[in-house]
Protein backbone atom coordinates (compact mmCIF):
# COMPACT_ATOMS: atom_id res chain seq x y z
CA UNK A 1 0.00 0.00 0.00
CA UNK A 2 1.22 3.56 -0.83
CA UNK A 3 2.44 5.57 1.62
CA UNK A 4 1.36 9.11 0.87
CA UNK A 5 0.52 12.21 2.84
CA UNK A 6 -2.30 11.86 4.60
CA UNK A 7 -4.13 14.87 2.56
CA UNK A 8 -3.58 12.50 -0.24
CA UNK A 9 -4.94 9.46 0.75
CA UNK A 10 -7.29 7.44 -1.42
CA UNK A 11 -8.80 4.35 -0.01
CA UNK A 12 -7.41 1.72 -2.16
CA UNK A 13 -9.71 -2.31 -2.56
CA UNK A 14 -8.10 -5.31 -3.91
CA UNK A 15 -9.79 -7.02 -6.41
CA UNK A 16 -9.18 -10.67 -7.04
CA UNK A 17 -9.85 -12.86 -9.82
CA UNK A 18 -11.12 -15.97 -10.60
CA UNK A 19 -7.34 -17.12 -11.08
CA UNK A 20 -7.12 -15.36 -7.88
CA UNK A 21 -4.65 -12.92 -9.12
CA UNK A 22 -5.01 -9.22 -7.73
CA UNK A 23 -5.18 -5.92 -8.32
CA UNK A 24 -5.24 -3.03 -6.50
CA UNK A 25 -7.76 0.37 -7.41
CA UNK A 26 -9.31 3.23 -5.89
CA UNK A 27 -12.44 2.83 -3.98
CA UNK A 28 -13.75 5.76 -5.28
CA UNK A 29 -12.88 4.41 -8.89
CA UNK A 30 -14.56 0.82 -7.89
CA UNK A 31 -17.59 1.97 -6.86
CA UNK A 32 -18.97 2.71 -10.48
CA UNK A 33 -19.90 -1.81 -9.86
CA UNK A 34 -22.41 -1.77 -7.97
CA UNK A 35 -21.58 -4.99 -6.82
CA UNK A 36 -18.47 -4.06 -5.56
CA UNK A 37 -20.33 -0.67 -3.79
CA UNK A 38 -22.41 -3.11 -1.83
CA UNK A 39 -19.37 -5.45 -0.44
CA UNK A 40 -17.35 -2.12 0.25
CA UNK A 41 -20.34 -0.99 2.56
CA UNK A 42 -20.20 -4.03 4.05
CA UNK A 43 -16.76 -3.20 4.82
CA UNK A 44 -14.84 -5.67 2.51
CA UNK A 45 -11.55 -4.44 1.32
CA UNK A 46 -10.34 -7.65 -0.68
CA UNK A 47 -13.13 -8.07 -3.19
CA UNK A 48 -12.87 -11.78 -4.45
CA UNK A 49 -14.42 -11.96 -7.95
CA UNK A 50 -14.91 -15.32 -8.81
CA UNK A 51 -16.97 -14.85 -12.17
CA UNK A 52 -14.52 -12.53 -13.63
CA UNK A 53 -10.99 -13.75 -15.66
CA UNK A 54 -7.95 -12.58 -14.91
CA UNK A 55 -8.10 -11.01 -18.82
CA UNK A 56 -11.73 -10.12 -18.33
CA UNK A 57 -10.81 -8.21 -15.05
CA UNK A 58 -7.74 -5.77 -16.66
CA UNK A 59 -10.34 -4.43 -19.08
CA UNK A 60 -13.17 -3.77 -17.07
CA UNK A 61 -10.76 -2.02 -14.57
CA UNK A 62 -9.35 -0.03 -17.70
CA UNK A 63 -12.96 1.04 -18.21
CA UNK A 64 -13.48 1.64 -14.53
CA UNK A 65 -10.62 4.13 -14.57
CA UNK A 66 -11.29 5.98 -17.98
CA UNK A 67 -14.75 6.66 -16.38
CA UNK A 68 -13.67 7.36 -13.17
CA UNK A 69 -12.10 10.46 -14.86
CA UNK A 70 -14.67 11.72 -16.67
CA UNK A 71 -15.39 15.91 -16.54
CA UNK A 72 -17.24 17.97 -18.07
CA UNK A 73 -13.83 18.39 -21.05
CA UNK A 74 -13.05 15.03 -21.87
CA UNK A 75 -16.33 13.83 -23.36
CA UNK A 76 -15.20 13.76 -26.49
CA UNK A 77 -12.13 11.15 -25.27
CA UNK A 78 -14.13 9.00 -23.29
CA UNK A 79 -16.60 8.72 -26.58
CA UNK A 80 -13.21 7.81 -28.65
CA UNK A 81 -12.11 5.32 -25.79
CA UNK A 82 -15.53 3.75 -25.82
CA UNK A 83 -15.39 3.25 -29.93
CA UNK A 84 -11.98 1.49 -29.11
CA UNK A 85 -12.80 -0.69 -26.38
CA UNK A 86 -15.64 -2.29 -27.99
CA UNK A 87 -13.69 -3.33 -30.96
CA UNK A 88 -13.16 -6.82 -29.66
CA UNK A 89 -14.30 -10.30 -30.91
CA UNK A 90 -17.75 -11.58 -29.95
CA UNK A 91 -16.01 -14.10 -27.64
CA UNK A 92 -14.33 -11.27 -25.53
CA UNK A 93 -17.59 -9.16 -25.79
CA UNK A 94 -19.28 -11.85 -24.18
CA UNK A 95 -17.29 -12.42 -21.37
CA UNK A 96 -17.17 -8.92 -20.96
CA UNK A 97 -20.60 -8.12 -21.03
CA UNK A 98 -21.08 -11.18 -18.45
CA UNK A 99 -19.00 -10.03 -16.39
CA UNK A 100 -20.22 -6.36 -16.34
CA UNK A 101 -23.74 -7.54 -15.90
CA UNK A 102 -22.07 -9.84 -12.58
CA UNK A 103 -20.49 -6.60 -11.37
CA UNK A 104 -23.41 -4.41 -11.97
CA UNK A 105 -21.39 -1.89 -14.15
CA UNK A 106 -24.35 0.02 -15.65
CA UNK A 107 -22.71 2.26 -18.73
CA UNK A 108 -20.96 -0.58 -19.30
CA UNK A 109 -23.87 -2.86 -19.64
CA UNK A 110 -25.15 -0.25 -22.22
CA UNK A 111 -21.93 -0.06 -24.07
CA UNK A 112 -21.54 -3.65 -24.95
CA UNK A 113 -25.07 -4.53 -25.55
CA UNK A 114 -25.13 -1.60 -28.31
CA UNK A 115 -22.18 -3.02 -29.54
CA UNK A 116 -23.93 -6.22 -30.32
CA UNK A 117 -26.58 -4.99 -31.40
CA UNK A 118 -25.10 -2.62 -33.89
CA UNK A 119 -22.55 -5.50 -34.98
CA UNK A 120 -25.32 -8.20 -35.45
CA UNK A 121 -28.06 -6.64 -37.16
CA UNK A 122 -27.31 -7.55 -40.48
CA UNK A 123 -26.37 -10.91 -39.54
CA UNK A 124 -27.89 -13.57 -41.11
CA UNK A 125 -29.54 -16.35 -39.06
CA UNK A 126 -26.57 -19.23 -39.65
CA UNK A 127 -24.13 -16.49 -38.34
CA UNK A 128 -25.89 -15.74 -35.74
CA UNK A 129 -26.28 -19.54 -34.28
CA UNK A 130 -22.57 -19.61 -34.25
CA UNK A 131 -22.19 -16.07 -32.29
CA UNK A 132 -24.42 -16.90 -29.50
CA UNK A 133 -23.68 -21.02 -29.83
CA UNK A 134 -27.43 -21.77 -30.26
CA UNK A 135 -28.30 -25.14 -31.83
CA UNK A 136 -31.02 -25.00 -34.09
CA UNK A 137 -34.02 -27.00 -33.04
CA UNK A 138 -36.47 -25.66 -35.55
CA UNK A 139 -37.72 -29.17 -37.72
CA UNK A 140 -37.30 -28.08 -41.32
CA UNK A 141 -40.85 -27.46 -41.53
CA UNK A 142 -41.39 -25.02 -38.67
CA UNK A 143 -38.36 -23.06 -39.72
CA UNK A 144 -40.16 -22.93 -43.51
CA UNK A 145 -43.09 -21.53 -41.43
CA UNK A 146 -41.57 -19.17 -39.38
CA UNK A 147 -39.85 -17.94 -42.93
CA UNK A 148 -42.85 -17.64 -44.80
CA UNK A 149 -44.08 -15.35 -41.68
CA UNK A 150 -42.05 -12.88 -42.15
CA UNK A 151 -40.89 -13.59 -45.71
CA UNK A 152 -40.13 -9.75 -46.65
CA UNK A 153 -37.82 -9.23 -43.85
CA UNK A 154 -35.43 -12.14 -45.18
CA UNK A 155 -36.10 -11.41 -49.24
CA UNK A 156 -35.77 -7.81 -49.22
CA UNK A 157 -32.06 -6.33 -48.97
CA UNK A 158 -30.82 -10.10 -49.05
CA UNK A 159 -27.59 -8.23 -50.79
CA UNK A 160 -27.00 -6.60 -47.45
CA UNK A 161 -26.99 -9.56 -45.34
CA UNK A 162 -23.88 -10.57 -43.66
CA UNK A 163 -22.76 -14.47 -43.22
CA UNK A 164 -20.07 -13.69 -40.88
CA UNK A 165 -19.80 -14.95 -37.39
CA UNK A 166 -17.16 -12.21 -36.84
CA UNK B 1 -18.77 -26.50 -37.04
CA UNK B 2 -17.07 -24.63 -34.42
CA UNK B 3 -19.99 -23.14 -31.61
CA UNK B 4 -16.37 -22.15 -29.71
CA UNK B 5 -18.14 -20.28 -27.05
CA UNK B 6 -18.94 -23.68 -25.17
CA UNK B 7 -21.34 -23.13 -22.12
CA UNK B 8 -21.01 -19.38 -22.53
CA UNK B 9 -24.87 -18.44 -21.93
CA UNK B 10 -26.31 -15.26 -22.33
CA UNK B 11 -28.45 -14.32 -19.72
CA UNK B 12 -31.87 -13.81 -20.21
CA UNK B 13 -31.96 -10.50 -19.62
CA UNK B 14 -28.72 -9.11 -21.46
CA UNK B 15 -30.44 -11.02 -24.61
CA UNK B 16 -33.38 -9.35 -24.14
CA UNK B 17 -31.52 -5.94 -24.01
CA UNK B 18 -29.63 -6.92 -27.28
CA UNK B 19 -32.32 -7.54 -28.61
CA UNK B 20 -34.55 -4.20 -28.03
CA UNK B 21 -31.92 -2.08 -29.71
CA UNK B 22 -32.64 -3.92 -33.10
CA UNK B 23 -34.68 -2.73 -35.83
CA UNK B 24 -37.85 -4.68 -36.48
CA UNK B 25 -36.37 -6.13 -39.58
CA UNK B 26 -33.29 -7.84 -37.68
CA UNK B 27 -36.09 -9.65 -35.32
CA UNK B 28 -38.34 -10.79 -37.69
CA UNK B 29 -35.60 -12.23 -39.56
CA UNK B 30 -34.09 -13.97 -36.00
CA UNK B 31 -37.38 -15.57 -34.91
CA UNK B 32 -35.79 -18.13 -37.44
CA UNK B 33 -32.82 -18.62 -35.14
CA UNK B 34 -34.38 -21.24 -33.06
CA UNK B 35 -37.65 -21.84 -31.41
CA UNK B 36 -36.62 -20.07 -28.06
CA UNK B 37 -35.56 -17.29 -29.56
CA UNK B 38 -38.75 -16.95 -31.72
CA UNK B 39 -40.93 -17.61 -28.51
CA UNK B 40 -38.47 -14.17 -26.71
CA UNK B 41 -39.10 -11.69 -29.92
CA UNK B 42 -42.88 -12.48 -30.18
CA UNK B 43 -43.57 -12.48 -26.34
CA UNK B 44 -45.70 -9.22 -25.29
CA UNK B 45 -43.64 -8.03 -22.51
CA UNK B 46 -40.49 -8.19 -25.45
CA UNK B 47 -42.63 -6.39 -28.10
CA UNK B 48 -43.56 -3.53 -25.42
CA UNK B 49 -39.96 -2.96 -24.62
CA UNK B 50 -38.46 -2.47 -27.89
CA UNK B 51 -41.38 0.04 -28.38
CA UNK B 52 -40.60 1.64 -24.95
CA UNK B 53 -36.91 2.20 -26.38
CA UNK B 54 -38.05 2.89 -29.92
CA UNK B 55 -40.48 6.13 -28.64
CA UNK B 56 -37.36 6.93 -26.02
CA UNK B 57 -34.42 7.10 -29.09
CA UNK B 58 -34.14 10.28 -30.89
CA UNK B 59 -32.66 9.00 -33.52
CA UNK B 60 -35.29 6.19 -34.47
CA UNK B 61 -38.08 8.65 -35.34
CA UNK B 62 -40.17 7.79 -38.47
CA UNK B 63 -42.47 9.58 -40.82
CA UNK B 64 -44.97 8.51 -43.28
CA UNK B 65 -46.44 9.82 -46.37
CA UNK B 66 -48.90 8.90 -48.66
CA UNK B 67 -48.97 10.76 -52.07
CA UNK B 68 -51.25 10.45 -55.05
CA UNK B 69 -49.89 11.05 -58.17
CA UNK B 70 -52.62 9.77 -60.14
CA UNK B 71 -56.34 8.55 -58.95
CA UNK B 72 -55.63 5.24 -59.59
CA UNK B 73 -51.66 5.40 -57.60
CA UNK B 74 -50.79 5.73 -53.93
CA UNK B 75 -47.45 5.75 -53.09
CA UNK B 76 -46.20 5.71 -49.44
CA UNK B 77 -43.02 6.57 -48.42
CA UNK B 78 -41.10 5.66 -45.17
CA UNK B 79 -38.82 8.45 -43.44
CA UNK B 80 -36.27 8.44 -40.63
CA UNK B 81 -35.10 11.58 -39.25
CA UNK B 82 -32.44 12.29 -36.49
CA UNK B 83 -31.25 15.26 -35.35
CA UNK B 84 -29.02 15.80 -38.44
CA UNK B 85 -30.56 14.20 -41.56
CA UNK B 86 -33.62 13.00 -43.06
CA UNK B 87 -33.90 9.47 -44.87
CA UNK B 88 -35.83 7.53 -46.96
CA UNK B 89 -35.88 4.38 -45.69
CA UNK B 90 -38.89 2.60 -47.08
CA UNK B 91 -40.11 3.66 -51.12
CA UNK B 92 -43.40 2.84 -52.54
CA UNK B 93 -43.92 -0.09 -49.66
CA UNK B 94 -45.94 -2.23 -50.79
CA UNK B 95 -48.82 -3.38 -48.05
CA UNK B 96 -51.06 -6.25 -48.46
CA UNK B 97 -54.35 -4.98 -49.63
CA UNK B 98 -57.06 -6.88 -48.31
CA UNK B 99 -59.30 -8.42 -51.60
CA UNK B 100 -61.51 -6.23 -53.15
CA UNK B 101 -59.64 -2.90 -51.76
CA UNK B 102 -58.40 -0.53 -53.83
CA UNK B 103 -56.29 2.95 -53.28
CA UNK B 104 -58.83 5.69 -52.31
CA UNK B 105 -56.53 5.75 -48.87
CA UNK B 106 -56.71 8.08 -46.07
CA UNK B 107 -54.34 8.19 -43.05
CA UNK B 108 -56.80 8.71 -40.12
CA UNK B 109 -54.75 8.73 -37.28
CA UNK B 110 -51.52 6.60 -35.91
CA UNK B 111 -49.99 6.01 -32.39
CA UNK B 112 -47.66 4.09 -31.18
CA UNK B 113 -46.30 2.92 -34.77
CA UNK B 114 -49.71 1.82 -36.03
CA UNK B 115 -51.39 3.52 -38.58
CA UNK B 116 -55.33 3.59 -39.03
CA UNK B 117 -56.00 4.41 -42.69
CA UNK B 118 -59.45 4.06 -44.16
CA UNK B 119 -60.13 2.52 -47.55
CA UNK B 120 -63.47 2.79 -50.03
CA UNK B 121 -63.83 -0.33 -52.18
CA UNK B 122 -64.05 1.51 -55.70
CA UNK B 123 -63.97 -1.52 -57.72
CA UNK B 124 -67.92 -2.29 -56.83
CA UNK B 125 -69.80 0.54 -57.81
CA UNK B 126 -72.59 -0.67 -55.97
CA UNK B 127 -71.58 -0.88 -52.33
CA UNK B 128 -68.32 1.51 -52.09
CA UNK B 129 -68.14 -0.07 -49.02
CA UNK B 130 -65.54 1.55 -46.98
CA UNK B 131 -63.09 -0.66 -45.11
CA UNK B 132 -61.13 0.31 -42.52
CA UNK B 133 -57.01 -0.84 -41.90
CA UNK B 134 -55.22 -0.75 -39.03
CA UNK B 135 -51.74 -1.35 -40.20
CA UNK B 136 -48.23 -1.74 -38.72
CA UNK B 137 -45.65 -0.40 -41.28
CA UNK B 138 -42.53 -1.66 -39.30
CA UNK B 139 -44.07 -5.01 -39.02
CA UNK B 140 -45.96 -4.87 -42.30
CA UNK B 141 -49.46 -6.59 -40.16
CA UNK B 142 -52.54 -5.66 -41.07
CA UNK B 143 -56.07 -5.84 -39.97
CA UNK B 144 -59.24 -5.10 -41.06
CA UNK B 145 -61.66 -3.60 -38.83
CA UNK B 146 -65.22 -5.12 -39.28
CA UNK B 147 -67.18 -2.53 -41.48
CA UNK B 148 -69.01 0.51 -39.43
CA UNK B 149 -72.64 2.16 -40.21
CA UNK B 150 -71.89 5.45 -40.29
CA UNK B 151 -70.14 6.98 -43.14
CA UNK B 152 -66.49 7.24 -42.87
CA UNK B 153 -66.55 10.99 -43.86
CA UNK B 154 -68.45 12.09 -40.84
CA UNK B 155 -66.03 10.12 -38.21
CA UNK B 156 -62.85 11.55 -36.92
CA UNK B 157 -60.64 8.94 -35.17
CA UNK B 158 -58.46 8.55 -32.52
CA UNK B 159 -55.81 5.63 -31.89
CA UNK B 160 -54.59 4.72 -28.42
CA UNK B 161 -53.19 2.80 -25.43
CA UNK B 162 -54.42 1.70 -22.57
CA UNK B 163 -52.31 0.55 -19.52
CA UNK B 164 -54.96 -0.67 -17.48
CA UNK B 165 -56.01 -3.42 -19.18
CA UNK B 166 -52.98 -3.70 -22.03
CA UNK B 167 -54.93 -2.93 -25.20
CA UNK B 168 -54.77 -0.38 -27.77
CA UNK B 169 -58.19 1.02 -28.36
CA UNK B 170 -60.11 3.16 -31.45
CA UNK B 171 -62.20 5.84 -30.71
CA UNK B 172 -65.07 7.25 -33.44
CA UNK B 173 -66.71 10.73 -33.31
CA UNK B 174 -68.54 12.30 -35.64
CA UNK B 175 -67.77 15.28 -35.48
CA UNK B 176 -68.03 16.05 -39.21
CA UNK B 177 -71.54 15.19 -38.84
CA UNK B 178 -74.38 17.35 -41.06
CA UNK B 179 -76.81 18.31 -38.25
CA UNK B 180 -75.10 20.63 -35.92
CA UNK B 181 -77.60 20.05 -33.61
CA UNK B 182 -77.76 16.03 -33.22
CA UNK B 183 -75.97 14.66 -30.02
CA UNK B 184 -72.22 13.55 -31.22
CA UNK B 185 -72.16 9.61 -31.52
CA UNK B 186 -68.73 7.74 -29.92
CA UNK B 187 -68.20 4.30 -30.58
CA UNK B 188 -64.80 2.80 -29.18
CA UNK B 189 -62.70 -0.29 -30.50
CA UNK B 190 -60.99 -1.91 -28.38
CA UNK B 191 -58.67 -4.43 -30.29
CA UNK B 192 -58.97 -7.65 -27.61
CA UNK B 193 -62.80 -7.50 -28.08
CA UNK B 194 -62.75 -6.86 -32.04
CA UNK B 195 -65.90 -5.06 -32.49
CA UNK B 196 -67.30 -1.22 -31.92
CA UNK B 197 -69.32 -0.32 -29.24
CA UNK B 198 -70.79 2.64 -28.40
CA UNK B 199 -70.53 5.29 -25.73
CA UNK B 200 -73.25 6.80 -24.25
CA UNK B 201 -73.89 10.08 -21.90
CA UNK B 202 -72.51 12.38 -24.31
CA UNK B 203 -71.84 15.79 -22.15
CA UNK B 204 -75.25 17.45 -22.31
CA UNK B 205 -75.44 21.06 -24.46
CA UNK B 206 -72.11 20.17 -25.73
CA UNK B 207 -72.37 20.53 -29.52
CA UNK B 208 -70.42 19.76 -32.60
CA UNK B 209 -67.88 22.81 -34.22
CA UNK B 210 -68.57 23.97 -37.41
CA UNK B 211 -65.77 22.67 -39.70
CA UNK B 212 -63.61 20.20 -37.32
CA UNK B 213 -60.58 21.27 -39.79
CA UNK B 214 -60.22 24.56 -39.06
CA UNK B 215 -59.63 23.35 -35.13
CA UNK B 216 -57.06 20.68 -36.65
CA UNK B 217 -59.31 18.26 -35.93
CA UNK B 218 -57.81 15.30 -38.56
CA UNK B 219 -58.10 13.09 -35.72
CA UNK B 220 -58.93 12.95 -31.80
CA UNK B 221 -55.75 13.73 -29.97
CA UNK B 222 -54.48 11.05 -27.66
CA UNK B 223 -52.51 12.33 -24.71
CA UNK B 224 -52.43 11.98 -20.51
CA UNK B 225 -54.38 8.69 -21.06
CA UNK B 226 -57.34 10.12 -22.59
CA UNK B 227 -58.62 11.09 -26.71
CA UNK B 228 -59.58 14.67 -27.02
CA UNK B 229 -61.88 17.15 -29.36
CA UNK B 230 -63.05 20.58 -29.84
CA UNK B 231 -66.77 21.01 -28.52
CA UNK B 232 -69.42 24.20 -28.39
CA UNK B 233 -71.67 24.93 -25.65
CA UNK B 234 -71.81 28.57 -24.55
CA UNK B 235 -67.93 28.64 -25.48
CA UNK B 236 -65.71 26.50 -26.78
CA UNK B 237 -64.44 23.37 -24.73
CA UNK B 238 -61.97 20.66 -25.32
CA UNK B 239 -64.10 18.04 -24.59
CA UNK B 240 -61.78 14.91 -23.21
CA UNK B 241 -62.72 10.76 -22.72
CA UNK B 242 -60.69 8.66 -20.58
CA UNK B 243 -59.45 6.23 -22.42
CA UNK B 244 -59.62 3.07 -19.00
CA UNK B 245 -62.74 4.63 -17.06
CA UNK B 246 -64.37 5.89 -20.32
CA UNK B 247 -65.23 8.98 -18.49
CA UNK B 248 -65.98 12.20 -20.74
CA UNK B 249 -64.12 15.52 -18.77
CA UNK B 250 -64.58 19.33 -19.58
CA UNK B 251 -61.93 21.80 -20.30
CA UNK B 252 -63.80 25.25 -20.71
CA UNK B 253 -61.48 27.82 -23.38
CA UNK B 254 -62.58 30.83 -21.26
Amino acid sequence: MASSSKTEQKKMLILKSSEEEEFEIEESIAVQSGTIKNMVEDDFTLIPLPNVDTETLIKIIKYMKKHGEKTKSNEKDIEEFDKEFVKKSFTELKELVLAANYLHITSLIDLLCQAFADRIKNKSVKAIREIFGIPNDFTPEEEAEVYEQHKWAHEEGKEHIDHSAY
Amino acid sequence: MDIGQEGIHFPEEILMDILSRLPVRSLQRFKCVSPSWNALISARYFVMKHLSRSKSDLNSQKLLTIRRPTITKLEFTRYSFSSSSVQVIEDEQSLYWPPNCRPAWIIRCCYDGLVLISTIDTSDQRTNAPHLLLWNPSTRESILLPSRENALSDLVFGLGYDATSDDYKILAADVNGEDSLKEVSVEIFPLKTGSWRKIGKYPTGMHRVSDHLNYGMYSLTFIHGAFHWVGRSAYHTIISFNISNEVYGEIPLL
